[in-house]
């Protein structure tokens, strides 16, 4: 199965990563170097979509890993929206990403991010 | 009244207080040239205040829900024990203790083993440990091939995670003792 990734930069510095597909040892690359690009940029915030990602393997986990990482460098953050209930699982019994914000949809996530913008003020 | 035992919900409250030092991607060999799985191991520490403690390794290993591959993993990691780790940990090494979480959450296409391997000394020393001594027993002893350890950065804020790994640890023995008495 292929994988797909469409990026973008939903506000200042709060970048979206979404993969689409199978995230394996085929077509983790393909997800490794969408990230790279954006980590370039000094990101805040990245955040992952994963409402339509089906299935990740332990590649996938370790380019979420170093995505954090190395956004901690930069006390940047990783946020997940849509996490499906295969990958929580997983999440859920490794817990490797222990501070990791979880959201149900992009606009709980939105409404997290305007308050946080809001208390940075 | 009782309060009934949820080891799941138990066990996952604790993973989550672990205090995660680095991560390692590996390779099972099977004596060919291409590895046969790959996986990620979360590494998490617990140092106790004279000095001594232990490194949880969670290893999570790519299935394909397999049942044979399954079943080989489960015959590697049963090979591991204290025997076949004390010739190259030395007397520094207290005890193993090996925990298969299959048995706790079935999720098809991984096999997620923890082990925890309990050190006199651990204190400013986790490089030295885990680098030149844990890793290399365990790629001898499970024909697993490592990449270098990532470690994870050290001035993360850390101090909620370790107040609650502290109390995380005293329900880790509790939780073993109600897994293995039957309470």
């Amino acid at each position: 199965m292929s994988l797909k990734v469409n990026s973008g930069e939903t506000r200042p510095g709060v970048f979206s990563v979404s993969p689409i597909g199978s995230l394996d040892g085929n077509t983790y690359k393909i997800l490794e170097t969408t990230v790279d690009a954006v980590l370039k940029e000094v990101p805040d915030v990245i955040i992952f979509d994963l409402e339509f990602l089906d299935y990740i393997n332990s590649m996938g986990v370790r380019v979420l890993l170093k995505t954090k990482k190395e956004l901690e460098k930069n006390n940047g953050r990783i946020m997940f929206a849509h996490l499906q209930p295969q990958i929580r699982k997983v999440f859920d019994i490794l817990n490797a990403l222990p501070t990791l914000k979880v959201f149900a949809s992009i606009q709980e996530m939105d409404q997290y991010l305007d308050t946080m913008q809001k208390a940075a003020r | 009244m009782n309060q009934e035992f949820d080891p799941k919900k138990s066990y996952l409250t604790i993973k989550a207080h672990e205090k995660m030092i680095a991560y390692v991607g590996f390779r099972v060999m099977d004596g060919g040239t291409d590895p046969a799985q790959e996986g990620v191991i979360k590494i998490s520490s617990f140092q106790r205040p004279y000095g001594g403690g232990y490194y949880t390794l969670t290893f999570i290993l790519d299935t394909d829900d397999d049942k044979d591959t399954k079943e080989t993993l489960k015959a590697r990691f049963d090979s591991l024990t204290e025997v076949s780790l004390k010739p190259y940990l030395g007397k520094d090494m207290q005890k193993i203790v090996k925990v298969s979480l299959d048995s706790l959450e079935k999720i098809p296409e991984w096999y997620v083993e923890e082990v925890s391997v309990h050190f006199n000394k651990i204190d400013e020393r986790e490089n030295v440990l885990i680098e030149e001594k844990l890793i290399p027993a365990l790629a001898s002893s499970l024909s697993f091939s490592f990449d270098p350890v990532q470690w994870w950065p050290a001035d993360k804020p850390v101090k909620e995670l370790e107040e609650a790994s502290f109390m995380g640890q005293i329900s880790l023995k509790a939780l073993f003792r109600k897994w293995f008495k039957g309470g």
